[in-house]
């Protein structure tokens, strides 16, 4: 293999004398990691651990949604068909549902973002897995038809906001759920980003479009994390005490427990 | 963190491969001031997936993987940044010397290396920047050999002649 020409080379090798973090910076990253690990805090990106293949092998743009997409189509699909009564308790409570090694299907509170999968196929076919084993409950089930009212008001609100969803991502598909997920999306990155005023923003509006949407659970996980980030703790316990009333099961519970220690 | 042994293996990761994120964020297209950041982030994913950590890649292409996907997203979120920002505060933080720690040519290296698209900037950077052979490259991301040497062909080629084109400019300018 030939070398690179004479003026990349000079380049190159200018690069690498100056390109080295200060030993400094090296113990301060490695303190706050200790620090966010000690507090539970997920990574705001997280890999599954076949990821590395596909980051060169052709998978682009969007992996980090797919997740979210996943949960998009099988919410969206139960807005069509009559079998959504089978698909509504996924969209809202997989995280709980998930086996024990839950947050490979679906996550989405604070910076626990969003998990690469090998491919939608496959993604799809773990959540559709989760899902049949949630048909063996009934409770989650009739949890769901309680759901089917809220998801045709929710579909409906979207198409009355699509113009301004449209603006955000036009390529996104309409529908409630889509809209719901673009929010909580829109909260968690900015929560990732430490622009809490900005996802609390995004959590509000979400509570505004949506009260009793699909994505409630983690919108308010996220409100506690958000309001303990913004210091707010009087405001941040009644989330939590709330949080931990209402979803008594939720995986996300001990990290909404300790948002503000 | 998990046992002794589990957080032994994570510290020793970090220390020896601290400087691997660090460099390769940078060169990935995170600015010098949000680079211990999402070096941060790239180790907390680390941490969490050190068990799952097969070894059917080399340590360091694993990290560079993940540090590929935290850099897209800090890519990202500077670009909605600037899109809400006023075009003269766009132009003055253009001017301004935010990545003053690094040199000149580094910075020149980091700019035309967010010309390349994602494949050849990764193949560069591990092979020409890192020192990897091809094997390695192609063993860790599931490529061929031949596929990694013919994006590090590309990827010399795009950046040689816009280094030459540059400079042709610059010449222009001072004559």
């Amino acid at each position: 293999m030939s070398e690179p020409n004479d003026a990349l080379l000079e380049l190159i090798r200018a690069e690498a004398i100056a390109v080295e973090p200060s030993a400094e910076a090296k113990a301060k990253t490695k303190a706050k990691i200790e620090a966010s690990v000690a507090a539970g805090i997920a990574p705001p990106v997280d890999l599954a651990p076949s990821a590395t293949a596909s980051v060169l092998a052709g998978s682009k743009g969007v992996w980090w949604l797919v997740p979210l997409t996943i949960v998009a189509m099988v919410g969206v699909g139960s807005l069509v068909r009559e079998s959504a009564v089978e698909v509504a308790p996924i969209a809202r409570s997989s995280p709980a549902e998930a086996p024990s090694d839950g947050d490979q299907a679906v996550s989405t509170v604070g910076k626990e973002a969003v998990h690469e999968g090998e491919g939608s196929g496959a993604d799809l076919g773990g959540a559709r897995a989760t899902l049949d084993g949630s048909n063996r409950d009934a409770g989650r089930v009739r949890k769901a038809r309680r759901i089917e009212p809220e998801r045709a008001k929710v579909a409906s609100t979207a198409k009355r906001s699509s113009a301004r969803d449209e603006v955000e991502a036009p390529d996104a598909p309409r529908g409630g759920l889509e809209a719901e997920l673009r929010l909580v999306r829109r909260a968690q990155l900015a929560f990732g980003d430490g622009a809490y005023d900005d996802a609390l923003a995004a959590i509000d509006e979400h509570r505004q479009r949506f009260p009793t949407g699909v994505l409630t659970q983690e919108r308010e996980a996220l409100r506690a994390l958000t309001l303990c980030a913004l210091q707010r703790s009087r405001e941040a316990a009644k989330v939590i005490q709330a949080f931990l009333d209402a979803y008594p099961t939720s995986p996300q519970r001990e990290r909404v427990r300790a948002a503000c220690r | 963190m998990g046992d002794l042994a589990e957080r032994l293996d994570f510290d020793a990761v970090y220390e020896a491969h601290h400087g691997f994120v660090w460099r390769s964020a940078l060169r990935l297209g995170v600015t010098e001031a949000n680079v211990d950041d999402a070096v941060h982030d790239v180790f907390l994913v680390a941490h969490r997936r050190l068990d799952e950590f097969e070894g059917r890649a080399s340590i360091r292409t694993w990290l560079f993987a993940i540090t590929m996907r935290i850099a897209q997203r800090y890519r990202r979120t500077r670009m909605r940044k600037e899109r809400r920002e006023d075009a003269y505060a766009a132009s003055a933080r253009a001017t301004a010397p935010d990545d003053h720690a690094r040199s000149e040519a580094a910075q020149t290296l980091h700019r035309l290396l967010a010309t390349l698209d994602e494949d050849k900037r990764a193949v560069f950077i591990l092979s020409e920047l890192e020192g990897l052979t091809a094997q390695e490259i192609a063993d860790a991301f599931s490529l061929k050999v031949p596929t990694v040497y013919s994006r590090l062909r590309a990827a010399r080629q795009e950046l040689e002649k816009t280094v030459a084109r540059e400079r042709a400019r610059e010449q222009r300018r001072s004559a």
